[in-house]
């Protein structure tokens, strides 16, 4: 059913296109070409509109259709159901009043109406006024109803300020598209009567339209080149979507659709449009005939090849688009200074490279201005820059497998770290140890290159690459891939697993003072307070900073009485205690018994909180910390950062409440910041 | 014939009109959370959008491990915030649970996806 949509959809376009096409032809170039080629030429001029209209009442009547018909699709597409039972008038109802695309509908039938209106029951047109009014109010309708389109597709899901940007590049790149494509038909159609006609002033008709059109299209493919790099920079973004996902390769096929149809615009101006031109000295009807003849074949082709590009782009149309979707890219290798400029040479082959890329450009210059006497330096030129090329492309690239540009699609958060945590305790300690190091029983003592994993991460490797060894194991190392063990979940859980065992790794030097510049992102969770409604942490983002305590009873008792009595100040300070049992959250109230502790304690969701937070335990050894602590205290600031430590017996420390409130009061102050980056995949 | 001014003003009245500003549809939050392991069997499956759902193009259901709607059917959108979604749901049995969701984006596209949660509970 997406196919056929697609096809409703390009269908609609290209009626709609047409529409455009034919008012704007008529009022931008025919009259104008007839009128200054002969004045007397007023039949012709009435024929060549009468039949210009009547393809303009037909895209009409098709762009109605196929706008019936998409509805009717979009009512199965959106309520899931076969389109004979979306067919009903409660479905439809519910679109039309309760949707975007509903809505965005019903103005554009109303504007399909006032259309019909004007051009089925026109009056006789008096003047000149008269007859440029129907014609421009044409232009304008059809106009509306390109821009009505884009408050119905990807332009209206665009967030952000990016968003009336998109609306407009997305219009405008519509527009030009109708008065250039959809002016190749009316220049198809007048171009054919002037080559068959005798008469030597339709020659002149001709000669003045193909004039007056090249200008149009040469603003109208400038337009289009510039709204569809913005549009495509908003919807595509870089290359990896480009390259590997299905949006990215469709508009790669548009693009290779347009060379050829540029390259036919090309050679209409710049070689017929001259020859054409230039036969109006010589007063020889056969020259001109014969280009007329060529021209039309050209503009026919154009005129193919731009349908061809409308079935494309009802596709796109249906597509989600390539920045929201998960690229699989194509090469071996990429190209990434980012990840290349630390390691050794790399720096000096890109200068090399590059020098030699400029002595290669100028040797073509040369090559260009001396053509005549050494065509062959213009080779040698050429084949300099691309081997000097080669040269900073070989330092730049790493490897990369289908997966590098994934995004993660399952979320930074405790329940997949934990998750995570209990994998990699069943399949990776065997080689990569406890804690991560590489040095498990299975490998101990043997001299192969052992990953440390609580190493920094490094912009070497990207979280798809981690997936793909783990999918497919690495070549020429003793890991195994666990593509038929583990589900993709599991595989991106034990991803997020290894990026907070790195962090932990970074963080053992953490104080019970803020630091200065927030870097460790505090993974979310969601929580459930006794029984009441679920949350999560980020739910605090922007508002509250986050003070929360891993406690264990009895031992932690007193400790939570002092905070429960502090919780006004701490609150009066800007943050709000979250307590999360380390042990048996079920008896933690039958176990606080009698104490008014009114602490809001975590009891859903404790578990995977304390296994996530549990391993930012590691320190640099200080003297007489345990190294598994039964309470621990973190402060997340407003942005989702975890800037602040305490593990008791660790002082100075928080159980002077004033050092506390002191450090609470620092983030308090902070100016806002960027949050923490965003785990959303959408 | 009518002057074209008057078409230009309907045009711009009809584009200019209240078309709202809606974003791309995803999951904010839900409760339970994506693959919780909770002690209390909740009474409703809550799910929190980015905008505002249409209740007519929005499905909900849960489903247990041998397959069965164990779901009230009462899906609604709101009352209070018309970006949240829920479903009743009985008193369950401690076990997996699947929550299957369907809504309809602002660009036309459908976003349905599922998820699990597991009750486990109280000793």
């Amino acid at each position: 059913m997406t196919g056929l949509l697609a096809f409703i959809r390009a269908v609609h376009l290209g009626a709609l296109v047409l529409l455009m096409g034919v008012f704007a032809f008529l009022l931008l170039v025919a009259r104008p070409a007839f009128r200054k080629a002969d004045p007397q030429r007023t039949p012709d001029l009435e024929r060549f509109d009468r039949l210009l209209l009547t393809i303009g009442k037909w895209s009409l009547l098709a762009t109605f259709v196929s706008a019936l018909l998409w509805l009717g699709l979009q009512a199965a597409l959106a309520s899931g159901q076969p389109l004979t039972q979306a067919l009903n008038l409660d479905t439809l109802s519910g679109l039309l009043s309760g949707t975007q695309f509903g809505r965005v509908w019903e103005i554009r039938i109303a504007l399909v109406a006032l259309l019909a209106g004007f051009l089925f029951f026109r009056d006789r047109e008096h003047d000149v006024r008269d007859w440029n009014a129907l014609r421009l109010e044409g232009v304008l309708l059809a106009g509306g109803l390109m821009a009505a389109l884009a408050w119905a597709g990807h332009p209206a899901a665009t967030e952000g300020p990016a968003r009336s940007i998109h609306l407009l590049a997305d219009t405008v790149h519509m527009l030009a598209a109708g008065v250039w494509l959809g002016g190749l038909c009316p220049l198809a159609v007048l171009l054919r009567w002037a080559h068959r006609s005798p008469d030597a002033s339709w020659i002149a008709v001709a000669r003045e339209a193909t004039r007056r059109f090249s200008l149009l299209g040469l603003v109208s493919v400038s337009t289009l080149t510039l709204t569809g790099v913005v549009n495509g920079w908003i919807l595509v973004g870089s290359i990896p979507p480009l390259v590997g996902t299905p949006y990215g390769r469709l508009l790669l096929l548009k693009l290779v659709l347009l060379l050829p149809l540029v390259g036919f615009a090309a050679t209409n101006v710049l070689r017929l449009k001259p020859a054409l031109l230039a036969t109006a000295a010589q007063k020889s009807p056969g020259g001109a005939q014969a280009v007329l003849s060529r021209l039309t074949r050209n503009v026919i082709a154009e005129a193919s090849l731009g349908a061809a590009i409308l079935l494309i782009v009802g596709g796109l149309g249906i597509t989600p688009p390539a920045i929201h979707d998960q690229p699989s890219w194509p090469f071996p290798f990429r190209v990434s200074w980012q990840a290349t400029q630390d390691l050794p040479g790399v720096r000096g082959g890109v200068i090399a490279g590059g020098a030699g890329v400029l002595l290669g450009i100028g040797v073509l210059a040369y090559g260009l201005r001396k053509r005549r006497q050494y065509p062959w330096v213009i080779g040698l030129g050429s084949a300099l820059v691309l081997c000097f090329l080669a040269i900073p492309l070989y330092y730049l690239s790493v490897d990369a497998y289908p997966t590098t540009y994934l995004r993660t699609p399952v979320p930074y958060q405790a329940i997949s770290i934990a998750s995570g945590a209990r994998l990699y305790q069943q399949h990776c300690t065997v080689c990569h140890g406890e804690a991560g190091y590489g040095d498990g029983p299975a490998i101990r003592g043997r001299a192969s290159a052992r990953a440390d994993l609580t190493a920094p991460h490094t912009a070497l490797h990207t979280a798809g690459d981690l997936f793909w060894w783990l999918t497919h194991g690495i070549r020429g190392s003793p890991m195994p891939g666990f593509k038929d063990s583990l589900t993709d979940e599991e595989r991106w859980d034990l991803i997020n697993f290894l990026r907070a065992l790195a962090a932990a790794e970074q963080a053992r030097a953490m104080l019970p003072l803020v630091e200065q510049t927030p870097w460790l992102v505090a993974p979310d969770f969601a929580y459930g307070i006794g029984v009441g409604e679920g949350q999560t942490l980020r739910d605090s983002r922007g508002w509250a900073i986050v003070h929360l305590v891993l406690f264990t009873l009895p031992s932690s008792i007193q400790r939570l009485e002092q905070l429960d009595a502090a919780a006004g100040k701490i609150a009066g300070a800007g943050a709000r205690i979250l307590a999360v049992p380390m042990r048996d959250a079920a008896q933690v109230y039958r176990r606080l018994g009698a104490r008014a502790v009114t602490l809001p304690v975590a009891v859903e969701g404790s578990e995977e909180i304390v296994e996530t937070y549990a391993m930012f335990r590691r320190t640099l050894a200080v003297e007489g910390l345990p190294a598994e602590p039964a309470h621990m205290e973190f402060l997340v600031d407003r942005q989702g950062y975890i800037r602040a430590r305490w593990i008791p017996p660790e002082q100075p420390g928080w159980d002077d409440l004033t050092s506390l409130l002191g450090e609470i009061e620092r983030l308090d102050k902070e100016a806002p910041r960027a949050p923490a980056p965003d785990e959303h995949v959408h | 014939m009518r002057a074209p001014w008057i078409v230009t003003f309907l045009i711009i009245v009809l584009l200019l009109g209240p078309v709202p500003a809606w974003p791309h549809a995803y999951l904010v939050k839900s409760a339970p959370a994506r693959r919780a392991v909770l002690l209390h069997a909740p009474t409703r499956v809550q799910l929190w959008f980015n905008e505002r759902l249409e209740a007519q193009f929005s499905h909900l259901s849960v489903w247990n491990r041998e397959g069965k709607q164990v779901d009230s059917g009462d899906v609604q959108v709101g009352p209070d915030d018309l970006k949240l979604l829920s479903v009743g749901i009985g008193t369950l049995a401690p076990g997996p649970y699947t929550v299957k969701f369907r809504v309809l984006s602002v660009d036309g596209h459908v976003v349905e996806e599922q998820f699990p949660f597991t009750i486990r509970g109280s000793p």
